[in-house]
């Protein structure tokens, strides 16, 4: 298993939050935030995560930095089982993966400064000696691109462009292989989003990382990623690299997000497609496929009730719909999967992109 | 569209907020022009002062600072800077839809109180035909179960569903004209998409007026038939939305543009260096010069007046136009 290309396996993963009700607070049901979604992240770039508010894709970067335990599956990072992790391994994992939050308004602790904000990582994991604290943070700062004088500010000094820069060194500090960046420009005003998706394409170059990014924005994802998937009611509904996303987006929903997206060119002709409704409740899906309620290509029955697969349409290039079901290699149903069952790593077809190795087999 | 009559119009429109011990400049010395039936845009970074730009339009400063120094308002003749006249026009015939409903609906109260409240406030009539008028308005703004709606509470709202709230809030009055700040700058790519075909159907249905502030240059793109470009305070370009982005005449312009991604464009985004300048200390010259890649010496000698670029384009830039 090591040796693999990929940083992260995700595996068949789900996630499922109680819901609660009445006065006991009895749980009453079950909120399926990331319903059986397997992904491999390579090793070395960017990799994005698409999809609306409810989509799931923030619960799935929290899955895979810890920050939430899966319902079932299993992540590996590096080869390894996140889930069973002894105390030292945990420390190094903690080291080797970060986060870089989304409001660099919340994120940063307004009672510190810069530098003590910054300095704190490298202290915790032994990375600097507590003379060599001031060279290390103003080297941080200056992979940002911020001044040095930045480290005696505090983060009301900052405007959110820089406070972002801050959180990405502080993420940058304990030298991590990979960072997840939930919305890291959502925020942000034009300028500082156009600068900090440049920090981060430079970063991830000059350091080697992996980055996961999650956005709704798709001209964000298109800018930066080099692979992207798009999600919709915690499942994975389409993955491509950028190029056959981009050019040749087959899902319908993905073809909506695209069009959602203004564009600053009066000329701009596109066909527009607004969705109708809004996300459906993730603790009451729809049946069959998840899309069908706000599907404009709906073809009929079969949407509303057989779940589709996610399947190779050419190299690279996956898609869960069942408008191109003849267009894709065979691929059998797997058993058991009841309703709105995630295809995994049984189709045969996920070999040829980026594949999971060694996955469970079918039936 | 734009020989229309015009419906707002503010003349030489200053506003300052007004500290213990120093003076913002927010407004600067602003005219424009709001004519019926088109929707005029105002675009900046955030600090440009365009939301301050449209409070001090409808003669809202923000209170206790916020006061009108110089220039007038009027809305079809009548004067917005007088609270009295002011007070027959904005919230009734100008409604505003607000940037975050989240925050500008208040929690504790329900939807539908929250709408015939407003009702109230402009016209007297029952209980009975207010309820009546506010379930209209949710059916028209594309609330699909408006009486459920009408009696829940904003927080059970996804946040498109609480912004739709927040124009039929806005329409009770009958607008003939909508300000709309920054609407969907808190909503996801698709319902920003819904809410921006709200508006534009409304426009047409209703025969609405709109301005529509933001900072996007892509919304500017697809909804406005004009667009007024704000920075530290002033208007630095304006005119025709397909003049003013396809032949920027003043660098801030040509900077916001760069800085918008695109998709299927691989351009590398250039951000803009530096920050907008501070109000309390804003100089001579142009106040871009600081950030400006095109900056020459004579660019900080002395302020720069709207310059005429032809086809009722003008910018605040010595290198383009001429002096109008």
């Amino acid at each position: 298993m090591n040796g693999s290309p990929a940083i992260f396996d995700i595996r068949d993963v789900s996630k499922s939050f109680p819901v609660r009700s009445g006065a006991l607070r009895r749980v009453t049901g079950w909120l399926k935030a990331v319903d059986r979604v397997s992904l491999s992240i390579p090793r070395n770039c960017i990799v994005g995560l698409v999809g609306e508010s409810g989509s799931g894709k923030t619960t799935l970067g929290r899955l895979l930095v810890k920050l939430l335990e899966p319902t079932s599956g299993e992540i590996l990072f590096e080869g390894k089982a996140i889930t069973r992790l002894d105390r030292a391994e945990r420390h190094r994992f903690r080291k080797n993966v970060q986060m870089l939050f989304q409001d660099p308004f919340l994120s940063l602790n307004p009672y510190k400064t810069i530098f003590q904000t910054l300095a704190y990582p490298l202290r915790a994991h032994g990375l600097a000696q507590r003379s060599d604290l001031g060279r290390k943070v103003d080297e941080l700062l200056d992979q940002v691109g911020l001044e040095s004088a930045t480290a005696h500010a505090y983060p009301h000094e900052l405007s959110g462009g820089q406070r972002q820069r801050v959180s990405l060194a502080a993420a940058l500090a304990v030298e991590p292989r990979f960072i997840f960046c939930d919305e890291p420009v959502s925020t942000l005003d034009m300028s500082a989003r156009a600068q900090v998706l440049n920090l981060l394409r430079e970063i991830q170059r000059k350091r080697e990382l992996t980055l996961l990014i999650v956005s709704h924005d798709l001209s964000a994802i298109e800018y930066v990623c080099d692979e992207a998937s798009v999600l919709y009611l915690g499942g994975i509904v389409e993955r491509a690299n950028k190029e056959n996303l981009f050019a040749r987006p087959r899902h319908p929903y993905t073809e909506a997000l695209m069009s959602a997206v203004p564009e600053p060119d009066p000329d701009h002709q596109r066909q527009e497609i607004i969705l109708e409704g809004e996300i459906p409740s993730p603790a009451n899906p729809p049946s069959g496929c998840e899309f069908h309620t706000r599907c404009p290509k709906k073809i009929g029955a079969i949407c509303e009730n057989t779940a589709p697969l996610l399947r190779s349409v050419s190299a690279a290039h996956e898609v869960s719909c069942h408008l191109f079901a003849e267009t894709a290699q065979q691929a059998s149903r797997p058993g058991g999967a009841e309703g709105h069952g995630r295809p995994s790593s049984q189709t045969p077809a996920r070999t040829s992109f980026k594949s999971v190795s060694g996955g469970r087999s079918p039936q | 569209m734009t020989d229309q009559q015009p419906m707002l119009v503010a003349r030489d429109l200053n506003m300052h907020l007004v500290f213990d011990n120093e003076v913002a400049k927010v407004v600067d010395n602003v005219s424009l022009v709001v004519r019926k039936g088109e929707v005029l845009g105002i675009v900046g970074e955030s600090g440009s002062g365009k939301s301050m730009l449209a409070l001090s339009l409808l003669g809202l400063p923000p209170q206790p600072y916020g006061k009108i120094v110089g220039g007038n308002v009027t809305y079809r003749g009548i004067d917005l800077l007088n609270p009295t006249s002011a007070r027959t026009v904005v919230g009734k015939r100008i409604g505003m839809v607000f940037e975050n409903p989240g925050a500008s609906l208040d929690p504790c109260y329900r939807i539908g109180d929250q709408i015939t409240e407003t009702i109230h406030a402009h016209e007297e009539i029952d209980k009975r035909e207010a309820r009546e008028r506010a379930i209209k308005l949710l059916t028209l703004v594309g609330i699909a179960d408006p009486v459920a709606t009408f009696s829940s509470y904003p927080h059970q709202l996804s946040g498109g569903m609480q912004q739709r709230t927040g124009i039929a809030i806005a329409l009770s009055g009958n607008p003939e004209m909508l300000v709309a700040d920054n609407p969907t700058s808190a909503l996801d790519v698709t319902i920003q998409a819904q809410i921006m075909r709200l508006i534009e159907d409304l426009r047409v249905r209703l025969g609405l007026t709109v301005v529509w502030i933001t900072n996007n240059m892509g919304i500017v793109a697809k909804v406005c038939d004009r667009v007024a470009v704000i920075y530290a305070g002033q208007i630095v370009e304006y005119g025709r939305v397909r003049d003013v982005l396809k032949n920027p005449g003043h660098p801030y312009t040509q900077a916001l543009l760069q800085a918008s991604p695109r998709i299927h464009d691989q351009q590398p985004l250039i951000p803009l260096r530096g920050n907008p300048p501070s109000f309390t200390d804003l100089g001579t010259g142009c106040r871009f010069a600081a950030r400006c890649p095109k900056v020459i010496a004579r660019c900080r000698e002395a302020d720069i007046e709207l310059r005429d670029l032809g086809a009722a384009h003008e910018a605040r830039c010595i290198l383009t136009g001429q002096s109008s």
